[in-house]
């Protein structure tokens, strides 16, 4: 008996705790796809690109935050289209920053998670506004799965589910999945704050911006499995690190604590291997089982001048990887991870 | 003489002041309090009728476009709170036609809670008096407007006057 405590302790003790340390460089050959300050004509221009898609054809969309606008590239970079509006019309997108994300399905219909307002705009793939429906409170991710379900996670100090369900029209479906910090507080908002994306089999993947944590739901919201992985020592400070325990943000909802911003971004290729882009430029890749198989930091091509925000892998097996900066608007493609 | 003239001079400013002031304030209150009069909810067989009338008080919330950086979710946690204290009427939280479809006040119905309070209505008349996208307003068992939220005004603020209002 008091060796089942024991362990049982043990065991508590080691999942309370997380792994923090230098994560191993790895060498990531990126080519450059779509460089802003190179383009000679204004409408070319991104302005703080906050997060970037793939669709089935190959083609890139780019929510270009600061020109209230998506742009839609061919595979090479090269400029198609934009759509959006700034006004407060029907279409219009409104900037929100990190916050703002952007999914598109089969058939290349465009989901647009606007926090600001807060509503999810849906574009035709030819970038005509078809709808928008509103939500109570923003969001900070959206995903989509074949059957056009819209998966959203709340940015909201209520306590409530992790993941809210929509259909394409706009109608809400159901919601599941437990948050991190179940109490309300403003902490616990954002210690929940969430990323997701589908694989191809509809299974949905969630990480936590400020936790490391990946959890793999069935399509009809059931946690299949629930894996950590290591916290890059430079993104974690030594006055954070005392107070960074789910103990801790459970008994302190509300505590005046700044979480570290660890994940930025969550996709899903064609063969089911995921991909976590972490702050400071690392990355984890998960197996289709959500168990975590690899973790590296790699250097950047500008080094300390790109800041990667994005990545995008995709469900079609022919397209690359996407790595969006923020900063200086470009987008590079990684051949192989 | 001087001394009278001065008093006299005073006075007449002092007056004047007053006088300034109490028509300055009043006739925005009677504007708007004609306005709100026009504010309509949708019943459910899709027609537009006033706030009903109950005995004690009503609390109304009127949600227009929520902007950005617009605390909804404050005003949420806001309404729930005055709700917890069982305030002697009713409350109804008001999403505008223009910027709600049936559907989305539908969704908040079933994502929210007070979902008996979520109505969709016509705010058009009172548009020019929302602050942030949104107007708290306390009616009395006559509709009379005993209380609406000025500009500026913090959730702690609007909390604590319309937990007076209601005691």
């Amino acid at each position: 008996m008091t060796t089942i405590l024991l362990i049982m302790l043990i065991w508590r003790l080691a999942f309370a705790v997380q792994a923090i340390s230098a994560i191993p460089e790895a060498r990531v050959s990126l080519t450059p796809v779509y460089l802003s300050s190179q383009q000679r004509d204004a409408k070319l221009k991104l302005a703080a690109p906050a997060a970037i898609a793939i669709g089935g054809s190959g083609n890139v969309y780019v929510f270009d935050d600061g020109n209230s606008r998506i742009v839609k590239l061919d595979p090479r970079g090269k400029f198609i289209a934009e759509f959006g509006r700034s006004d407060s019309g029907p279409g219009a997108v409104r900037p929100g920053g990190l916050n703002d994300s952007m999914a598109v399905d089969q058939d290349e219909n465009v989901y647009v998670n606007d926090p600001g307002t807060p509503k999810v705009l849906i574009f035709g793939s030819d970038g005509r506004f078809q709808r928008s429906f509103r939500l109570p409170f923003p969001s900070t991710s959206i995903a989509v799965n074949r059957k056009h379900e819209i998966f959203l996670t709340p940015d909201t100090s209520r306590s409530t589910e992790l993941i809210y369900v929509f259909s394409d029209t706009g109608k809400f479906l159901r919601r599941f999945g437990e948050r991190l910090i179940k109490s309300p507080g403003n902490l616990a908002r954002n210690l929940n704050i969430a990323i997701a994306a589908c694989d191809a089999n509809d299974n949905l993947f969630v990480a936590f911006r400020s936790w490391p944590l990946i959890r793999k739901y069935s399509p009809d919201g059931r946690l299949i499995s629930e894996n950590q992985f290591t916290i890059p020592s430079e993104l974690i400070g030594e006055s954070q690190r005392k107070n960074y325990s789910l103990e801790f943000f459970a008994k302190y909802p509300d505590a005046a604590f700044m979480p570290p911003i660890i994940t930025h971004s969550i996709s899903i290729n064609a063969r089911g291997i995921g991909y976590l882009l972490l702050n400071a430029h690392s990355i984890v890749i998960f197996a289709p089982a959500g168990t975590v198989t690899r973790q590296f930091h790699f250097r950047a091509p500008r080094d300390r001048e790109n800041v990667f925000i994005r990545l995008v892998a995709s469900l079609t097996a022919q397209a690359p990887t996407y790595f969006l900066d923020t900063r200086s608007g470009e987008i590079y493609e990684a051949r192989k991870l | 003489m001087k001394i009278m003239l001065i008093k006299l001079t005073l006075l007449l400013t002092v007056t004047s002041f007053f006088i300034g002031c109490h028509f300055s304030t009043a006739s925005p209150t009677r504007a708007f309090k004609e306005s709100f009069a026009q504010v309509k909810i949708y019943a459910t067989n899709g027609d537009k009728e006033p706030i009903p009338l109950v005995n004690g008080l009503t609390i109304v919330n009127l949600f227009d476009e929520f902007s950005i950086g617009c605390p909804t979710g404050n005003r949420f946690e806001t309404m729930e709170r005055l709700n917890s204290l069982q305030p002697s009427g009713t409350i109804f939280l008001i999403f505008s036609d223009k910027h709600f479809s049936t559907q989305d006040v539908d969704n908040f119905k079933a994502i929210l809670p007070m979902r008996e309070s979520l109505v969709q209505g016509d705010i058009e008349r009172v548009r020019p008096y929302l602050t942030s996208g949104k107007l708290l307003v306390v009616l009395d068992s006559k509709r009379n407007v005993i209380w609406y939220e000025k500009p500026g005004m913090s959730e702690q603020q609007v909390m604590s006057q319309v937990a007076d209002v209601i005691h």
